[in-house]
């Protein structure tokens, strides 16, 4: 019940608000209209002088909102919206093989700037899981070859002694 | 798939609902109107009072009847624009059963 009396009231109130500004909009309106019947010279003076001013302040307004540095600065930010995360690249270009690197982290850029149609948090966390698969991988790839290869080559070296 | 029919009690209820919805938007926008046309014609007749002029003419130019007239006019017109869509629009607008 007191939602609906609130409901009706904040209704009125708005209702209020529109008349009283037309009111006010109607007085000041035939105020205008008789002093342009009055004096029109003046009327027209001022409004040079008002349309000037409004001009003015706009432009300025424009000018300050619009400076290089801000510029430069937004555009520094939307490029970097579209970077992947530089940690998580930095861990795969130290890890991958050179030869692989550059085709790896295209793709992984190119599927990078695919997923952030889904926003960038959830495009930022993929990119680390991923990174963090592949440094995984990689190191653990690379333990087992360097290990491989220390066992081969132990194996060789006693064969070559058996013989 | 098809909509399924609508009872005629429903239909009843529903126009009544919508006839409610424009009466009270209307009552609404009349109460607002009406008051505010007693507050300016109150002002009006208390300006004429305080100055002790039957109508005061500012800068020998605009003449103070004229002022509260504007406003009289500006009122009428936006409830014969805006009111009148008001009052069409809540007859309209699906009511809230």
């Amino acid at each position: 019940m007191s939602a609906l009396i609130v409901k009706s009231a904040n209704r009125l109130f708005n209702i209020f608000k529109v008349y009283l500004g037309l009111a006010l909009f109607g007085a000041l309106a035939v105020t205008l209209i008789e002093l342009i019947i009055a004096k029109p010279s003046a009327f027209l003076v001022g409004f040079i002088v008002i349309s000037f001013l409004f001009m003015g302040i706009l432009l300025w307004y424009q000018t300050d909102k619009l400076t290089l540095k801000l510029v430069v600065e937004r555009e520094i930010r939307k490029i970097r919206k579209r970077e992947p995360p530089r940690l998580a690249e930095s861990l795969i270009t130290l890890v991958l093989p050179v030869r692989l690197r550059d085709e790896i982290l295209a793709d992984l850029r190119h599927e990078f700037n695919h997923l952030l149609r889904f926003g960038r948090r959830s495009a930022e966390a993929w990119y680390f899981v991923t990174a963090a698969r592949i440094v995984l991988k990689i190191t653990l790839l690379s333990i087992t070859l360097r290990t491989s290869e220390v066992f081969i080559k132990e194996i060789v070296n006693r064969e070559s002694r058996l013989r | 798939m098809p909509t399924p029919p609508i009872s005629t009690k429903t239909r009843f209820k529903e126009a009544v609902l919508r006839v409610l919805n424009a009466l009270i938007e209307l009552v609404a926008h009349l109460t607002v109107l009406a008051s505010l046309l007693i507050a300016i014609w109150g002002l009006g007749k208390l300006v004429h009072k305080l100055w002790g002029v039957d109508d005061y003419v500012f800068f020998g130019k605009v003449r103070l009847r004229y002022i509260f007239d504007g406003a009289d006019l500006a009122i009428l017109v936006g409830f014969i624009i805006w009111g009148v869509y008001s009052v069409v629009e809540a007859y309209v607008r699906k009511p809230k059963s």
